[in-house]
């Protein structure tokens, strides 16, 4: 479903790299400077990215009603909410972790460190989307829902791009990044758990006004 | 007297205390002038309303 | 389980009737609390011997910083009862709460950075309880820019619930990662359960300081409460008598 607009795949990707390479221009590119930021500065990227995606993902059903009929579906709302989030996900996340060594290595990281770069976004993006995906439901029904979607989803990014840098960080001093990971997967099967019935419910407020 | 205008002082740390302090209770002071405005406001609206109703 | 009182609770009239008996002792005691608790803390604690007269901030910006988090919970639980037993007053509750909120932790993180000036030697560190703090504030603005953007009534306070539930699930997420980030603060210095390490000359204050913000609290609550309550009854007899009251005593 999600191939048939080949724009939605490649805009958050775009976007990705675009930002990636926005920071070099602002901050100067001294290698050391630049390889000692990148954990952050890839995190960041990766996080608007999804940020990005994340707008639209309920408003086509919206628009033509589809939402309606998941509504009276006999299938439960959260399960149908995690199906597309996940759809979105392999559209938008998965493709990110693919893109990340990328920039990764045009931002200077060393080679080393793409292994926890990677599993890092393949642990932390659905957690970005899923969260995500509550407060694009809130916000579905709104005709300026961007920025106030930004308002309500950012603060609760915080503990996953700090998991997230963190052992990416981890990894460019050779240290340990076990913690982090297990830490990162222990929030995404809570995520994957809870945030589907906050989706749900999310909907079904919105649809009916 | 000048062990009260020294115990204002707080050895230096005087103007740190005292800012914090007054915008504590500046704001909390505000919160409440704001919420007796709103209904003085909502009172003043309806009371409004009736004349207009009673004079028609 | 009996739960006629929530449902008497959630009565606008009766809770109109109620409040209005409660708000002058709260506010009576909150103002005693208060007035005796930052005197005593201002002139009669002694200082700190680290921290000398500064740490007498801690009278205002601890109460503050609890009361913040404490608001964001019962956000969480007025959410909760709007949503399982759609008890209007509790839309009501969560909806007046979180300006209120908002102003506790303005209140904590402008206290806590002049604080930080003579004790860090900065207006701003990154230090872990600022951070979750400024987070917190994010959090509220986010239920209060929600609950404004959504026009129906009643959707906008589901809306919010909704929201507040799962911020209140992700507090202790946050907070544990943004302690973890930066372990730097000075740990925690009051506690109920434990047996404080300050003086007690130091930590009375302290005691009746908290117990007097969570009466303003109260107080203000309830007043603005009470006039959404006159607002949404509009019409009904007894907000029409209260209303003719009222107004007669502007006159």
């Amino acid at each position: 479903m999600l191939f048939r607009q080949p724009s939605e795949l490649v805009n958050p990707l775009a976007f990705f790299t675009l930002v990636g390479s926005l920071f070099p221009l602002a901050l100067g590119t001294q290698p050391d400077f630049l390889r000692a930021s990148a954990p952050g500065l890839l995190w960041v990227s990766a996080l608007l990215a999804v940020l990005l995606s994340l707008e639209g993902l309920f408003r086509s059903d919206f628009d033509d009603g589809s939402l309606e009929q998941w509504i009276v579906s006999p299938n439960s709302l959260a399960i149908l909410s995690l199906a597309k989030v996940s759809a979105n996900w392999i559209c938008t996340g998965l493709s990110l972790v693919v893109l990340a060594p990328v920039l990764a290595l045009m931002l200077g990281l060393p080679g080393y460190c793409l292994p926890a770069l990677m599993l890092s976004l393949l642990l932390g993006t659905p957690i970005l989307s899923l969260i995500g995906a509550i407060g694009a439901a809130l916000t579905v029904g709104l005709r300026r829902g961007g920025v106030l979607l930004a308002l309500l989803i950012l603060p609760l990014y915080v503990p996953v791009l700090i998991l997230g840098c963190g052992a990416v960080e981890a990894s460019l001093q050779g240290l340990p990044i076990t913690a982090h990971i297990l830490w990162l997967a222990c929030l995404t099967v809570l995520a994957i758990t809870l945030t589907p019935f906050a989706i749900g419910a999310s909907l079904s407020i919105s649809v009916t006004e | 007297m000048s062990s009260f205008i020294s115990s204002l002082a707080m050895g230096g740390h005087g103007g740190y205390v005292w800012t914090a302090y007054g915008l504590c209770i500046f704001l909390m002071l505000l919160n409440v002038v704001l919420t007796f405005m709103a209904r003085r406001r909502y009172l003043d609206q309806l009371s409004k309303r009736r004349q207009r109703e009673a004079s028609r | 389980m009996n739960w006629v009182w929530l449902h008497k609770w959630g009565s606008p009239k009766w809770f109109y009737a109620l409040s209005g008996r409660y708000l002058p002792w709260l506010t009576i005691t909150s103002v005693v609390l208060l007035t005796v608790g930052i005197v005593w803390g201002l002139f009669f604690a002694p200082p700190d011997y680290q921290q000398g007269n500064s740490f007498r901030i801690i009278y205002i910006h601890v109460p503050a910083a609890i009361l913040a988090q404490s608001i964001y919970v019962m956000l969480a639980v007025a959410g909760a009862v709007g949503l399982i037993w759609k008890i209007k007053l509790a839309d009501i509750a969560l909806r007046q709460a979180a300006p209120i909120g908002v102003w506790m932790t303005v209140i904590a993180l402008m206290t806590g950075s002049i604080w930080g000036k003579p004790t860090w030697g900065a207006y701003w560190v990154w230090d872990a309880r600022l951070t979750s703090m400024l987070i917190l504030l994010f959090l509220y603005l986010g239920v209060i820019a929600l609950g404004q953007a959504i026009t129906n009534r009643d959707n906008s306070a589901r809306a919010c619930a909704v929201l507040s539930l799962v911020g209140v699930v992700n507090i202790p997420i946050i907070k544990y990662s943004v302690e973890w980030w930066n372990t730097l603060h000075q740990s925690a210095s009051f506690s109920f359960t434990q047996k404080p390490a300050m003086p007690t000359q130091m930590w009375f204050p302290l005691l009746l300081t908290v117990i007097g913000f969570y009466c303003y609290f109260g107080a203000m609550l309830f007043m603005r409460m009470r006039l959404e309550v006159l607002q949404r009854e509009n019409g009904s007899q007894w907000s029409t008598t209260e209303i003719d009251r009222l107004i007669g005593e502007h006159k």
